[in-house]
C-alpha cells in the first residue's frame, strides 16, 4: 500500500475518521492494528521482526529502568543495540560482508562463503534505528522507560514513518500518544496541505524525471554522454522529490492525527555548502541521529583536528553503508565525507577569495550554491549506480565528452515530457527560494480563501493532469 | 514547503463542515471541467483506440469485426483497412488489441454488439492468449485501453457485465486515463504503426527468443489455460446464438518464431477440436508468410506482407463468407 496509491487514501481516510471517533484510550490500538495492517500489505512474513524489534526495545528498555550509567545498564543496552542490529546485519548485510570476504579473500585462498538471499525488510533500516535510539535514550535517562508495551509497539510501527521515516525519536512521539488530541481543522488541514504537496514532489515531478535517469543508468555504457548527464542532473532532483515527497506525506498525515513529527527536509539545493546541506537541510532526522549517537559519542568536534575529521569521514562512510550493502553506497557516503572534511579545512578562504576577486554577494552565493549543488549531484552517481564500474562508466564516458557536449547534444532526442521536467524543476527551485525568504505557508495562510483554495485545486490539477501514477515505490523504501 | 502549521486567517469564520463540503463542490464542479476537456480532446485526437473507433462507427451492418492481438493490428495500420474493404467489398472493423488476450477480445466483441450488427468475427488466435493473466485482466486493466474511450453508458453496462472488466469502471467512468494522459495532443497512432510498418527486420536470434520469453514467461497454470480456455468456448457460443459466425484465423507467422513457440502442436489440435465440437472454421496460416522481408519485426507483418497476405488469402477469405 504505496502513499501514491488510492488505496492508501482510502485506507487513511477510514484511519483518521475512527481516530477521531474512539475515545483517547482506544487509539493506540487502532494505530498499533493500522499500522500492522500497513506493513502487512507489503511482507507479511516481516511482520514478525517489526514485532522483534519493538519486543527487544520494550525488553531492553524495562531492564535499562533504574540502571542508568552503571556498568549493567552498559550490558543491557549493548545487548539491546546488538539484538537490534543483528537483524539488521542478517538481513541486510549478510550477503554483502559474505562477498566483499570471499573477494579480500582471493589472493590467498579460493573461498566460497555461504549466502542468506533474504529479501530485505521494508523500512528495516528505519524502525531498527527507532529501537536504537529508544534504547540509548533510556539509557541516557533523556526519556523514562515506557511501560506501556502497546504504545511503545505503536512507536516504532508508526505507519506515516514506519517505512521511510523521518526517524523519530521516542521521547517527543511517547509524549504526543499520551496526550487526548481533538479534532481541530485547521490542523487537519495543514496536515492534508503537506500530503499534496509531498504527493505532487514525488508523483509530478520525481516518478516523470525517473524515466530519464532510468534510461541513463539501465546500460551507461551503451548511453550518449548527454542521456547521461541529463539522468546525473535529473536524479539529483528525483531522489530529493522522491525521498522529502515521502517525508512530507508521512509528516502530513502524521499531522491530520495530531501528530508532531520531525522536519526531514529543509530545501536542500539552495545549501550554500556541503556541511549546510547534509548539517541542516538533506534527511535531518537521519542526520540528527548519527551526530547524537555516533558522532559526539566518537568524541565530536571536541577533539584534535585530525580526530574530528576522522569521525566525521566515519560518519559518513557509514551512513553510506546505512543506506544500502554496496561498495557505491560506502564510496558515496566518503565522498561526502571528503567535501565536508575540504569545507571545513577551507575555513573562511572561500570568502576572501570572493572579496579578492570583488564578486558581488549575490553571484558569491549562486556560484557556492552551484558548486554545492553540483557536488552533491557528483556524488549521486555512486549512490544511484548499480555497481562502482556502472558509476565510473558514467563518469567517464561524461567528462571524455565534456569538450564536444554541444555537438553531441544536438542528436540528443529533447521532447516535450523533457521540456516539461525542466520545467517542473525550475518551479521547484523557485518556489523553494520563496519559501526560503517569506515562508510559503504562512504567507499563503494570510491571503484571501480564492487564492488559497485555487492553489490548492491547481496541486491537485497538476497531479491529475501531469502526475505518473504507475505506483512506482519510493526510492528511501528499499533502505 | 509547508512544513510549519499555520492556521488560515479567514477560515473560522465559515464553520468547517460548511468549508469542506464547498471546497469538495467547487472541486468536483473543476473535475468535471476537466473532463469534459479530457473528452474534448478524445474526439480531436482519437483514431485507432478500438473503444472510440467502436463509438464513432457509422450505425451501419458490419461483415466482419477482426479481433485478436498484435497480429492482427497490422491489417488496421494506415490505410489497410480501407484496401481490404475495397478488395472484398465488405464493411470492416478491426477491434483487435496489442497484447490482447481472449477476454479483452469478447469485451471489444460485445461492447461493440450495443450498438452495431455484424455478420462475422474474424478471430486472429495467438496461444499465448490463453496463457496467462497478462494478456487478459492486466492487459485490461493497462490505462492505455482506456486513454481514448469515449464516454459511453453502454461501455459502462458492458465492463459491469463481466466480472473480470468490473475493477476498469471506477478508472473509466472517473475518466482519469483521459485525464492523465501524457499524449493527450498528439495523434492516436502507435509507435509500430508510425515508425515501424514500412521497416524490414533482419533476424536476430536474441531479439525473437527474448520476444517469445515475453510472450510466454513460464509455463501456464494449467487452471489459468482452462479458465481462458472456457472463455473462448462461452464466446464462440454467445456469437452463435446471436447469429454472427466466427472465424478463427492462426496468423502468419515466421518459422524461426514458429520453431521457438511452446507447445503450439497440442494448442493446434485443441483448437481443430473446439472447431469440430463448437462447428467454427479454422484457417491455419502460421505457415504461409516465411520470408523475413514481411515483417517489420520478430513476428508482426509490414505494409508489404500484409498487402502480400490480404492479396493471397485474406480477400478471398472475406470474400466466401461476405
Amino acid at each position: 500500500m504505496l502513499f501514491n496509491s488510492l488505496t492508501f487514501l482510502g485506507f487513511f481516510a477510514v484511519v483518521s475518521v475512527l481516530y477521531y471517533l474512539v475515545p483517547h484510550g482506544w487509539r493506540w490500538p487502532l494505530l498499533l492494528i493500522t499500522s500492522c495492517y500497513f506493513y502487512f500489505t507489503f511482507q507479511p512474513e516481516y511482520l514478525l521482526l517489526l514485532a522483534y524489534a519493538a519486543a527487544v526495545a520494550y525488553g531492553g528498555g524495562c531492564l535499562l529502568a533504574g540502571r542508568q550509567g552503571s556498568r549493567s545498564g552498559r550490558m543491557v543496552l549493548a545487548c539491546g543495540i546488538g539484538a537490534e542490529l543483528g537483524s539488521l546485519v542478517v538481513f541486510k548485510y549478510f550477503d554483502f560482508l559474505a562477498g566483499s570476504m570471499e573477494q579480500l579473500s582471493r589472493p590467498f585462498a579460493s573461498v566460497t562463503l555461504p549466502r542468506l538471499h533474504l529479501v530485505l525488510p521494508v523500512g528495516l533500516s528505519f524502525f531498527t534505528f527507532s529501537c536504537v535510539s529508544y534504547l540509548i535514550d533510556v539509557h541516557r535517562g533523556r526519556i523514562a522507560t515506557e511501560r506501556h508495551p502497546g504504545r511503545l509497539a505503536v512507536y516504532v510501527s508508526f505507519f506515516p514513518k514506519l517505512l521511510a521515516g523521518p526517524i523519530e525519536r521516542a521521547g517527543p512521539f511517547l509524549a504526543q500518544l499520551a496526550v487526548p488530541v481533538g479534532f481541530d481543522a485547521d490542523r487537519v488541514a495543514s496536515g492534508l496541505q503537506l500530503m499534496l504537496c509531498g504527493l505532487c514532489k514525488k508523483v509530478v515531478i520525481a516518478d516523470r524525471l525517473a524515466v530519464f535517469v532510468d534510461a541513463g543508468f539501465r546500460a551507461p555504457a551503451f548511453q550518449s554522454p548527454v542521456t547521461l548527464l541529463i539522468a546525473t542532473y535529473f536524479y539529483a532532483f528525483q531522489i530529493y522529490c522522491d525521498f522529502s515527497g515521502y517525508s512530507d506525506i508521512a509528516i502530513g498525515a502524521a499531522r491530520v492525527l495530531g501528530f508532531d513529527l520531525m522536519e526531514n527536509f529543509r530545501r536542500p539545493y539552495l545549501a550554500r555548502s556541503v556541511p549546510e546541506f547534509w548539517t541542516r537541510r538533506w534527511h535531518l532526522s537521519l542526520m540528527a541521529w548519527w551526530r547524537d549517537y555516533l558522532y559526539i559519542p566518537m568524541g565530536g568536534s571536541r577533539v584534535s583536528t585530525s580526530r574530528r575529521y576522522l569521525n566525521v569521514l566515519v560518519v559518513y562512510l557509514v551512513s553510506g553503508l546505512w543506506h544500502g550493502a554496496n561498495w557505491t553506497f560506502v564510496i558515496w557516503g566518503g565522498l561526502n565525507g571528503c567535501y565536508q572534511i575540504a569545507r571545513t579545512a577551507l575555513g573562511a578562504a572561500p570568502g576572501r577569495v570572493a572579496r579578492i576577486l570583488r564578486l558581488p554577494a549575490c553571484l558569491g552565493i549562486a556560484l557556492s550554491m552551484l558548486l554545492t549543488f553540483h557536488l552533491i549531484a557528483f556524488a549521486f552517481i555512486f549512490f544511484r549506480a548499480a555497481s562502482l564500474a556502472d558509476a565510473v562508466t558514467v563518469i567517464s564516458r561524461i567528462g571524455t565528452a565534456l569538450p564536444r557536449l554541444g555537438a553531441l547534444a544536438r542528436s540528443y532526442p529533447w521532447s516535450g515530457e523533457f521540456a516539461l521536467s525542466v520545467g517542473l524543476i525550475a518551479g521547484l527551485l523557485v518556489a523553494e527560494a520563496i519559501d526560503e525568504r517569506v515562508g510559503i505557508a504562512g504567507w499563503l495562510s494570510r491571503r484571501p480563501i480564492a487564492l488559497r483554495w485555487g492553489t490548492y485545486y491547481g496541486l491537485i490539477a497538476m497531479l491529475l493532469v501531469f502526475g505518473v501514477w504507475g505506483l512506482n515505490k519510493f526510492v528511501y523504501m528499499q533502505f | 514547503m509547508l512544513t510549519e502549521l499555520h492556521p488560515p486567517a479567514v477560515s473560522r469564520r465559515m464553520p468547517v463542515l460548511w468549508r469542506a463540503t464547498l471546497f469538495a463542490l467547487i472541486g468536483l464542479l473543476l473535475y468535471l471541467c476537466l473532463y469534459a476537456g479530457s473528452e474534448a480532446l478524445v474526439y480531436h485526437y482519437g483514431q485507432r483506440n478500438r473503444f472510440f473507433m467502436v463509438r464513432t462507427a457509422p450505425l451501419q451492418q458490419y461483415d466482419y469485426v477482426i479481433v485478436g492481438a498484435s497480429h492482427a493490428v497490422p491489417f488496421d495500420f494506415e490505410d489497410m483497412n480501407r484496401v481490404l474493404e475495397q478488395a472484398s467489398g465488405t464493411h470492416i472493423i478491426n477491434l483487435s488489441v496489442e497484447g490482447g488476450g481472449i477476454l479483452p477480445a469478447v469485451l471489444m466483441v460485445d461492447y461493440f454488439l450495443t450498438s452495431h450488427t455484424t455478420h462475422n468475427v474474424v478471430y486472429f488466435l495467438d496461444s499465448f492468449a490463453f496463457n496467462s493473466p497478462e494478456w487478459n485482466e492486466t492487459r485490461l486493466a493497462d490505462a492505455n485501453m482506456f486513454l481514448r474511450a469515449p464516454l459511453d453508458p453502454a461501455l459502462v453496462t458492458t465492463l459491469w457485465c463481466h466480472p473480470w472488466a468490473r475493477e476498469n469502471m471506477l478508472d473509466y467512468v472517473t475518466g482519469f486515463s483521459k485525464i492523465n494522459n501524457p499524449n493527450r495532443f498528439k495523434a492516436d497512432v502507435s509507435d509500430a504503426e508510425r515508425e515501424s510498418f514500412h521497416k524490414i527486420y533482419r533476424p536476430i536470434a536474441y531479439l525473437d527468443r527474448q520476444r517469445i520469453q515475453y510472450l510466454y514467461p513460464s509455463r501456464p497454470d494449467p487452471s489459468t489455460v482452462e479458465r481462458y480456455h472456457d472463455a473462448f468456448v462461452a464466446f464462440a457460443r454467445s456469437l452463435r446464438t446471436r447469429g454472427i459466425r466466427l472465424i478463427v484465423i492462426r496468423p502468419p507467422l515466421p518459422q524461426r518464431i514458429i520453431r521457438l513457440i511452446p507447445s503450439e502442436a497440442e494448442f493446434n489440435a485443441e483448437i481443430l477440436n473446439l472447431a469440430q465440437e463448437l462447428d467454427f472454421p479454422v484457417y491455419d496460416f502460421s505457415n504461409s508468410m516465411t520470408k523475413d522481408e514481411w515483417f517489420y519485426d520478430s513476428d508482426h507483418l509490414n505494409r508489404s506482407g500484409v498487402e502480400l497476405f490480404a492479396k493471397q488469402y485474406l480477400v478471398q477469405l472475406l470474400v466466401q463468407y461476405r
